[in-house]
């Protein structure tokens, strides 16, 4: 369990962009993928990605249609829109940028101040 | 957004089983697989909710919320509730009462008519400055055959010949149009039964006897029988074949009045619609009585006919200049409002609607600030409520979303009471007699454009109410309220005090006007009428409807007056050609040898014709001479008004002149000078008038009047129609009424007692708002005081102090309110003085009885609470905390 972490608030819509622009998934394909993708280090709440996916749509940043799943049953496959590409790479940059400062911040010894 | 959360449904549902499917891969069983998937999947009904808000249309599901949870609060103050609904429904119920009639009379368009925004009605502007809309039939056919380029039809219409019909030997009264055969056509309605006329023009001239009944018409006399194409019957004594029934609900193309059927133009009426002497159909001065209508080609404005109309003016003008003393010809939007009144001369209507609707609107904004105070008084109560609700969270706008949502609440019900007290009132109004056969129709209702009308007002008002109450609620700063303990600020109640004092102003000018009115009735009512009509009896009959030619009426007419003039308890009896404000009037131009007639002096006269013992039956006194002998030849009676206007020395017997009446003339010799009488409308009084005889003046329809002398006037009514039946079944009698009656009727009083009812209403409302205000405000801060009070009383004041107190804050706001409304109502008395018989704009009495009658309705209003506050016990008002 100590391998895993509680993701920061915020940081569900910028994961789901990033699953998401590998490739158009359903709605347990994204968690499968940031499980995935993250090592199945970040633990989120399962129930809270729906109305993310749902709010991400309203925001034009996915697009979402019918499609049938591996097993055969009917489920709802979300892609990127060119608007959600943007975003994606606007926040990725913003966050690499925040984790080097906390990196550099934390990262500080006596000696350096 | 509902299929966003039914799409999340299955979402969900499919995460669920694809999750258990994997833990079962890993080992689990099924049943703990599905429970392990569904712990990880978290709340799932807080994740729904979740999607549902993500779905969008929050706002939408927390004003259900706040409607919900403003219902309840409603229902838990009951009182508060049922106060603010019944104020409401006044308020609304008198705008929608006043504005259904507003929507009959002016805004109604012509019923199952197609489009009948394309029609409009042609008028001609004379060269003498006056506008005409009766025009000859050649020049009404010149007219539609040279303006096709704007209009693609064009009809005419001769709105009211009273006629009789005659089946299986009764006579029955039967008010038809006479039509030009297109008329139909025009407005784009199919026969409920049968066909309607040959609609082409060359037909007209050579069209047989046929006729149409209106659709009512053929239900209440022929039982919807629909047999009766074919039968013959006979209209006006002639010979006539109905040929169809036009459609439900149609009735005619003319403003106000219900045709009960329709004649063609056609050689057999020819001679009746044309004058003695001239040919309907080809003399351009024989009858002057066509109502031209015409529908404007799709595209071409009202204003674009214009240049044609004037084109066809001139033509017509130069080549007959005294058939056609046109300058120019214009056409007009045909709406329902009538006719005269859009012709160029302003609508009087027009202002008496708005003039009530601002009355009835005035009883609203009482009602509303009525209400206001009512909430204010209870945001005051409520302000821990909400201060709570603050601390606890709750936005700014979620707040005033929450009391805008109440104050909605509040009037979507007003608004249904409204409704139904407007629905009440328009039976009131509908159930007024208007004492004539003629199918005028008044029928208030709710029409759809009423009801938007209200909800539109319930609308606005609950915005009004909702909104003063709603910022200031929105403003608590919670910490303040809950440590103050919801004490009340005075700056509140001075505000509120400001709100009762618009309200007597608004209420005072109710008032006023409602006395206003009702003066107008009651001088209307108490004119010297110049007669005595207790105990006359009237029945009207028209021989002519019965297919007469002159002589046989005229016997009739003396034959029947022998007969009941011989009836016992019949005093006197006498037969006269009209009735004073009766629906018929004639009138002629005066001329006397030897006096020069100046140009601009109106030498215009009235005239009836009588019998001689017309004055002795209508109780008008003769101040010198007498009346004629029968078969005295050129003898004539005048009023007094005409005898000092032509003959001012008081030598007027014995004096000849001649009388232009329509197409005859004739030279009189005055044999009698009677009082003044009014004539027509009550309002006439002072206008020359002369009475010729009867039985040389011969004129139908007339009046059999009966004074009575120890029978009832129903039992006279009786005898006087079986004589009528035993002489000649098949001339009509009715309109069978005592002349009192008569004189209600809409050609009498009906206008004045119309107005004074809707006044002295909205008066009453305005009163009732008044009182309600006042002791209101008074109780509210008397309860508010209720402390301040016991320590006063503690510290030794006396009772009479704490009343003294109470009343002044009571007399302070009266005084300022009638103040503000004295001047309210001399504006609104001044605009509508025109309204008024008799009364002037500042009638003292009005004035000061309405102002007396609030102060005191006013004073005993805040007496109640405060005798009240001042009873009070301090021990309890001091441990009120």
């Amino acid at each position: 369990m100590d391998s895993t972490a509680q993701i920061l608030p915020g940081t569900l819509d910028l994961l789901i962009l990033k699953a998401v622009s590998l490739g158009a998934l359903h709605g347990y394909g994204v968690l499968l993928r940031i499980q995935q993708i993250s090592g199945q280090a970040l633990l989120i709440e399962q129930g809270a990605l729906y109305p993310a996916l749902i709010r991400l749509t309203r925001g034009g940043l996915l697009k979402a249609r019918w499609g049938v799943s591996s097993n055969n049953r009917r489920a709802k496959f979300y892609e990127l829109t060119t608007a959600g590409q943007r975003r994606l790479q606007n926040q990725t940059e913003g966050w690499e940028r925040l984790v080097a400062a906390m990196g550099a911040a934390l990262g500080t010894r006596p000696e350096e101040v | 957004m509902k299929r966003q959360v039914r799409e999340f449904s299955e979402e969900a549902e499919l995460h669920l089983s694809e999750r258990a499917a994997e833990l079962e891969r890993g080992g689990m069983e099924p049943a703990a697989a599905r429970r392990q998937a569904r712990i990880e999947f978290g709340n799932l009904d807080n994740y729904t909710e979740q999607a549902r808000e993500a779905a969008g249309g929050a706002w939408l599901r927390a004003l259900g919320r706040d409607l919900a949870f403003g219902l309840r609060l409603l229902r838990k103050s009951p009182g508060f509730t049922l106060s603010a609904v019944l104020l409401l429904a006044i308020g609304i119920g008198a705008n929608a009462a006043i504005f259904s009639m507003v929507d009959w009379l002016l805004l109604r368009p012509i019923p199952a008519v197609q489009m009948p925004g394309e029609l409009v009605y042609v008028v001609a502007d004379r060269t003498d400055g006056r506008h005409s809309n009766g025009f000859s039939y050649p020049n009404f056919d010149d007219i539609r055959r040279e303006s096709g380029a704007v209009f693609s039809g064009v009809a005419a219409v001769i709105p009211f010949e009273m006629d009789g019909l005659t089946a299986d030997g009764e006579t029955i009264p039967f008010w038809p149009a006479h039509v030009s055969g297109n008329y139909f056509a025009l407005a784009g309605v199919q026969p409920a039964l049968g066909r309607f006329f040959a609609s082409d023009a060359a037909g007209e001239a050579a069209a047989p006897a046929e006729l149409v009944l209106s659709y009512d018409y053929w239900r209440k006399h022929f039982g919807g029988r629909t047999d009766v194409l074919g039968e013959r019957v006979t209209a006006n004594g002639r010979a006539t074949t109905i040929v169809g029934v036009a459609p439900r609900g149609f009735v005619g193309l003319t403003p106000m009045l219900t045709f009960e059927g329709y004649v063609p133009f056609s050689p057999d009426t020819a001679g009746e619609l044309g004058s003695s002497t001239g040919d309907f159909f080809h003399d351009r001065t024989a009858s002057t009585g066509l109502m031209i209508l015409a529908r404007r080609r799709p595209g071409v404005s009202v204003a674009a006919a214009q240049p044609v109309l004037r084109v066809i003016a001139r033509r017509l003008a130069g080549e007959y200049p005294k058939a056609a003393p046109w300058r120019s010809l214009t056409a007009i939007q045909l709406t329902s409002a009538p006719p005269g009144a859009s012709m160029g001369e302003g609508n009087p209507l027009e202002t008496v609607a708005g003039l009530f609707l601002g009355l009835a609107g005035m009883v609203l904004l009482l009602a509303c600030v009525n209400i206001a105070n009512l909430l204010l008084a209870r945001a005051g109560g409520r302000r821990r409520e909400l201060a709570l609700r603050a601390a606890l969270g709750a936005g700014r706008g979620r707040l005033l979303r929450q009391m805008l949502a109440e104050s909605l609440l509040l009037s979507a019900l007003g608004c249904a009471g409204g409704l139904l007290v407007a629905l009440a009132a328009c039976r009131v109004l509908n159930a007024i007699p208007l004492g004539t056969s003629i199918p005028v129709v008044f029928h208030f209702g709710l029409s759809a454009r009423v009801f938007a009308y209200a909800c539109g007002l319930g609308t606005l008002t609950g915005l009004a109410i909702g909104v003063a109450p709603a910022w200031q609620a929105s403003r608590v700063a919670p910490q303040a309220v809950l440590q103050a303990g919801g004490r009340p600020t005075t700056a509140r109640t001075h505000w509120r005090a400001a709100l009762v004092a618009g309200e007597i102003a608004g209420s005072l000018a109710l008032l006023i006007i409602a006395g206003l009115f009702t003066r107008s009735l009651l001088r209307a009512e108490h004119t010297n009428l110049g007669f005595q009509p207790d105990g006359v009896v009237n029945l009207s009959f028209d021989p002519h409807a019965a297919g007469d030619n002159a002589g046989r009426g005229a016997g009739f007419a003396q034959a029947w007056l022998e007969k009941v003039q011989a009836l016992p308890g019949v005093a006197a009896a006498s037969v006269a050609a009209t009735v004073p404000m009766g629906e018929v009037s004639y009138g002629g131009t005066v001329t006397v040898a030897g006096r020069p007639r100046a140009s601009h002096q109106d030498d215009s006269a009235g005239y009836n014709a009588v019998t001689p013992d017309y004055f002795r039956t209508m109780g008008i006194r003769l101040l010198r001479g007498r009346s004629w002998r029968r078969g005295e030849a050129g003898a004539a009676v005048i009023n007094e008004v005409m005898a000092r206007k032509y003959w001012p020395e008081g030598d007027a017997l014995g004096r000849a002149f001649t009388m232009d009446t329509e197409g005859a003339s004739g030279v009189y010799h005055v044999v009698g000078v009677a009082e003044n009488t009014i004539s027509g409308w009550p309002a006439d009084v002072n206008a020359p008038f002369v009475y010729l005889d009867f039985g040389q003046h011969y004129l139908s329809p007339a009046t059999l009047q009966v004074r009575i002398h120890g029978i009832s006037a129903s039992a006279a009514m009786q005898a006087a129609r079986e004589q009528a039946r035993e002489l000649d079944a098949q001339v009509p009698v009715f309109d069978a009424q005592t002349m009192t009656a008569a004189m209600q009727g809409i050609d009498g009083y009906f206008l004045f007692e119309l107005g004074a009812m809707l006044a002295a209403s909205l008066g009453l409302a305005g009163l009732f708002m008044a009182v309600v205000g006042v002791y209101g405000v008074v109780a509210y801060s008397a309860s508010q005081r209720t402390h301040e009070f016991g320590v006063r009383l503690a510290l030794g004041a006396g009772r009479g102090q704490i009343l003294r107190l109470m009343l002044r804050q009571g007399a302070v706001m009266t005084a300022v309110g009638l103040a503000i409304g004295v001047v309210l109502a001399a504006v609104i008395g001044q605009a509508a003085k025109g309204m008024l018989f008799g009364v002037g704009g500042l009638d003292p009495w009005a004035f000061g009885g309405a102002t007396l009658l609030l102060a005191a309705v006013a004073l005993l209003a805040s007496l109640v609470p405060a005798r009240r506050a001042m009873a009070g016990d301090p021990v309890r008002a001091l441990r009120w905390e």
